[in-house]
């Protein structure tokens, strides 16, 4: 009983799939095949919603998540290259998001544009973090000992 | 049952956006230095202001709107993304790598200049 959460919605999931089982007035096989459906979608949204809780509260912490990390393998400061796929993959997302609601369904295929706007954003990040090691990388070994890489964040603000 | 979905995936999704955002705003998530450079110079280290991150900042953000603003027009089909969007996006990743790459190059230079120079 470690997960409280996970157990409440596995209890939960079950205990909705017994109420259209039994209560529920209709045909045995349309039964199951809602009980299944309405379990699964309670089973999915709890689990998205404890990670969205466990985000929200500083469980998961994600507050490196735009940060590069320095030679010295400290903090460093924010990356633009992380910061714009940041950006790109909320909109591609907000955008299939608000496609399938308003439609109902899938796209029935996704455009070579959106993919090449996902693959500019996601190819930048890639070569820049290979800059970013080999210049760590370099700096550090030329960097004279007992300066601990001389590598300091950025000013704040 | 469609509309259940709909509503659970836009409480998660809608969360998500939100809570991220929300950690951008409070500095939680920090953007300090996001538009800065570092840079290893003969004296030593130090941070100086980045034309090409500012460039690539706002490429960025007029596209992600632009594209945004076209998807909530019309919400049934993704919208289709001119060429001379695309070249002027990936011209812009270019700059700013090159740029990256630039800083990285001089900085290797001159931490090897300045080691060669306290070995003397």
């Amino acid at each position: 009983m470690k997960n409280k959460e996970f157990w409440a919605s596995l209890i939960g999931a079950v205990a909705i799939a017994f109420v259209i089982a039994i209560w529920v007035p209709g045909e045995p096989d349309k039964k199951v095949v809602h009980a299944i459906e309405y379990g699964g979608l309670i089973i999915t949204f709890l689990m998205g919603f404890m990670i969205l809780t466990a985000i929200a509260s500083g469980k998961i912490d994600i507050s490196r998540i735009l940060e590069e990390k320095s030679a010295a393998g400290g903090t460093g400061s924010a990356s633009m290259s992380r910061f714009q796929l940041l950006i790109f993959t909320f909109v591609i997302a907000l955008s299939l998001f608000l496609i399938v609601v308003n439609t109902g369904k899938f796209p029935d295929k996704i455009p070579p544009e959106v993919l090449t706007l996902l693959g500019i954003s996601a190819t930048t990040y890639a070569v820049s973090k290979g800059i970013q090691a080999g210049s760590d990388q370099n700096q550090t070994r030329h960097e004279p000992p007992g300066n601990g890489g001389g590598d300091r964040p950025p000013p704040r603000g | 049952m469609t509309r259940l979905v709909c509503l659970a995936a836009t409480i998660v999704f809608g969360g998500l956006f939100a809570t991220i955002a929300w950690k951008i705003l409070t500095r939680e998530i920090s953007l300090d230095g996001i538009l800065w450079v570092k840079r290893q110079s003969l004296s030593g280290s130090d941070t100086s202001f980045s034309p090409t991150r500012v460039q690539l900042m706002a490429t960025t953000l007029i596209t992600a709107t632009y594209y945004l603003s076209q998807v909530v027009h019309d919400p049934t089909r993704f919208p289709s993304v001119p060429t001379s969007w695309l070249l002027g996006l990936g011209a812009s990743h270019g700059i700013y790598l090159g740029g990256k790459a630039e800083s990285a190059f001089s900085s290797i230079q001159n931490a090897t200049r300045r080691r060669r120079k306290n070995e003397k």
